[in-house]
């Protein structure tokens, strides 16, 4: 079943086109990563999907239901975490989540307090108390613990430190195991393909490719070049993805660049989801 | 919509409480430090019209979330945020205003403060307002003011977005239409306080409406965000002009059907004639029946508020007429009466201290020895000699109160006549 669908999505803000015509599905269970510069609408989709933002065409479904129709039942089945989330209110975070949790069905305060000991984070302390990424945390923790089927993640990975991000990355693993379904933006590229299935690229506005990770090596070769006059640097397709220690420069290119220069440099390392990502980018400035 | 009202209005009623208990032991604070009974009318305007800051700080502390917050992620029809929203704010309101007339009765009750520092009837004859500066009290007022409406608009959803305070500065300060309005706002109250010293500019319910519109309008916008309906300038500017003539449109109307309204209550009905000023033309009639009303009692109408009735012309046929009649009761031994020529006598303006005399004999004795004792003597006074008259009748006995006769005050002025005639 598609938990996610969209249909035709477009949205713009003082009549900048911020989305145009997006089409995607989400099926139950995946773990799928939305890629994009800053601006390209990541976020926008997100507010849309969890109806903080209105679409100007097009449809959204969530688990079968318009959102149009404000079908607010399904919010227990949605859990929304982001940095602009503030649970702010004049009473400990503890007893808020406490009163928080009576408006879902079912709310899970013993995982919140567990998990909470888990990280170091005491929960006896007003929500603007706590640091930046203690906070993220903590709404992370509550969009978990009401026990979502799918969950929106805005932008997490650059706020947590390294252990909390592994932490909470094999919290969400767990999650999509036993059927839950993840969407989640971000800009560190290079973590997201230990952890997705399925990433979503949006550059101008519309999805340039979505794809299965395991897909992306077979579109692509990496190459390194010496001569900086080689003119495989002039074909189409041919994107700079780094910089090496001797001192050659990466590049990938597409699978067929050997038959017309066979004696470029493959480089053995393998194609990653950053290098796909550069590509797309500098492929959406030209 | 239970849930959210169950998990916000235990929050509202204890952050009201503390709000309450907080302008009590202010209240509590000013009493026991043995204010002048002259300051108190003044301090208790400027602690009231600091009730609005308290009130919008307070405002902002338990206030229905807005702007993607948690209250849209959980499972709750948009319709029942919003009825919420409008139900914590009406009570909220409520909860203030309550506050406020409390305060307000407690400074400005006349039995209660009076009862409290004896206050003597004697000086019912002095101009009660303000022992302060006009300058200072100018201050005061327009900075109290300024800050009220300032906090009022901070605590906007600017405030909630912002978060830092830099931040929110640097909004707040960004936005001309709102520095233009707070000008505008300030200028006013600066105009509405300068005429209240010599006459009542707006009567106090137009006063009240205003600033209860102000109220409305901070409340509700860091209300109803629940479903975007986001408030702009324009919608903000609309409210508060539909609420502030909503409010003095139902306040007036009540003034006037309690005022025109055949109900016994004459000593409640003269003191909000004293506060109408220039409206007082439009109730003659009304003010006339209730002044010549026999169920006057012990009514403690000062100068100025007698100033403010009679403020038509010297020689009003509605002075005259109230002037009549008090004589009348006076000579009949009605002792209020007597005592309210006294008061019309020191209010109104123009008279020579002669004319004043003539009137004050032989009916007000009291008021008779004031006059001659505590007369200042104009020009014209001077050119006429009545000034010799005065001093001289005044020094010839070196009166004390209880001396003061029918006879010795008329002796003069029958002597100072006679010599007059005589001449």
């Amino acid at each position: 079943m598609n938990v996610v669908e969209v249909k035709n999505l477009s949205k713009s803000f003082q009549n900048v086109k911020v989305l145009n015509d997006i089409n995607f599905q989400i099926q139950e269970g995946r773990f799928l990563a939305l890629l994009g510069k800053n601006g390209s609408g990541k976020s926008t989709i997100l507010n849309i999907l969890i109806g903080n933002e209105k679409l100007d065409q097009g449809e959204v479904f969530l688990f079968g239901k318009d959102i149009k129709k404000d079908p607010y039942e399904i919010k227990n089945l949605i859990g929304y975490v982001s940095e602009k989330i503030q649970f702010s209110y004049p009473m400990v975070v503890g007893k808020f989540l406490e009163n928080y949790g009576k408006f879902f069905d079912s709310f899970d305060l013993d995982f919140v307090e567990k998990a909470a000991h888990d990280l170091g984070i005491s929960l006896n302390k007003q929500f603007d108390g706590y640091s930046r990424g203690q906070k993220m945390q903590i709404v992370l923790l509550a969009a978990l613990a009401h026990k979502p089927k799918l969950l929106l993640i805005d932008e997490i990975t650059s706020v947590l430190d390294a252990s909390s991000r592994k932490y909470f990355i094999s919290l969400l693993k767990d999650f999509t195991l036993k059927g839950g379904t993840v969407l989640i933006t971000t800009n560190i590229v290079n973590e997201v393909q230990y952890f997705c299935d399925e990433v979503i690229f949006i550059e101008n506005s519309s999805i340039k490719f979505q794809t299965a990770l395991k897909d992306i090596p077979n579109n692509f070769i990496k190459i390194r070049v010496h001569d900086a006059d080689h003119p495989i640097l002039n074909e189409q397709g041919v994107v700079w993805v780094g910089i090496n220690s001797d001192g050659t420069q990466s590049y990938i290119a597409p699978e067929d660049s050997f038959k017309i220069f066979p004696d470029i440099v493959r480089d053995l390392r393998a194609v990653t989801l950053e290098d796909l990502y550069i590509y797309h980018s500098q492929q959406g400035q030209k | 919509m239970k849930r959210i009202l169950s998990f916000f209005i235990p929050q509202v009623i204890l952050t009201v409480l503390a709000f309450f208990i907080s302008i009590l032991l202010i209240f509590l604070l000013v009493i026991a430090l043995g204010v002048d009974l002259a300051w108190q009318a003044p301090l208790g305007g400027v602690l009231i019209w600091i009730l609005f800051p308290f009130a919008a700080y307070f405002n902002r502390r338990v206030y229905l979330p807005t702007h993607l917050e948690w209250i849209e992620l959980v499972p709750v029809k948009k319709s029942s945020l919003i009825l919420s929203n409008v139900i914590i704010n009406i009570l909220k309101l409520i909860c203030i205003i309550l506050a406020s007339n409390i305060l307000w009765a407690l400074f400005f009750s006349t039995e209660s403060f009076r009862e409290y520092f004896s206050f003597s009837s004697t000086d019912a004859l002095r101009d009660s307002d303000s022992f302060l500066p006009d300058a200072l009290r100018f201050f005061l007022f327009t900075l109290s003011m300024t800050i009220c409406l300032v906090t009022c608009f901070i605590t906007g959803k600017e405030w909630q977005q912002a978060g830092e305070r830099r931040e929110v500065l640097a909004r707040f300060r960004e936005r001309k239409f709102i520095l233009i309005f707070l000008a505008l706002c300030t200028l006013l109250g600066c105009l509405i306080f300068y005429y209240e010293s010599i006459v009542t500019f707006l009567p106090l319910s137009l006063k009240m409406a205003f600033f209860c519109s102000l109220f409305i309008t901070a409340f509700v916008r860091t209300g109803f965000t629940a479903n975007k309906i986001y408030y702009n300038k324009m919608t903000s500017l609309l409210m508060f002009s539909v609420t502030f003539l909503m409010f003095s449109g139902i306040l007036l109307f009540n003034t006037h059907k309690f005022l025109t309204s055949d109900i016994e209550n004459t000593e409640k009905k003269l003191q909000e004639f004293t506060k109408l000023g220039f409206m007082t033309r439009y109730y003659q009639d009304d003010i006339k029946k209730n002044l010549m009303s026999s169920s006057i009692k012990n009514t403690q109408l000062t100068v100025s508020e007698l100033k403010n009735i009679f403020q038509s012309g010297d020689y009003s046929s509605l002075y005259l007429e109230v002037f009549a009649n008090w004589n009348k009761r006076c000579d009949e031994g009605d002792a209020t009466a007597c005592r309210l020529i006294s008061n019309l006598i020191f209010a109104r303006e123009g008279f020579r201290p002669i004319q004043k005399l003539r009137m004050a004999c032989p009916q007000d004795l009291r008021g008779c020895y004031d006059l001659i004792t505590h007369h200042s003597a104009t020009e014209r006074d001077i050119a006429l000699g009545e000034d010799s008259l005065l001093k001289s009748c005044g020094a010839s006995s070196n009166l004390k109160k209880s001396e003061i006769n029918k006879d010795t005050c008329c002796s003069c002025f029958h002597s100072y006549w006679k010599n007059k005639k005589a001449r």
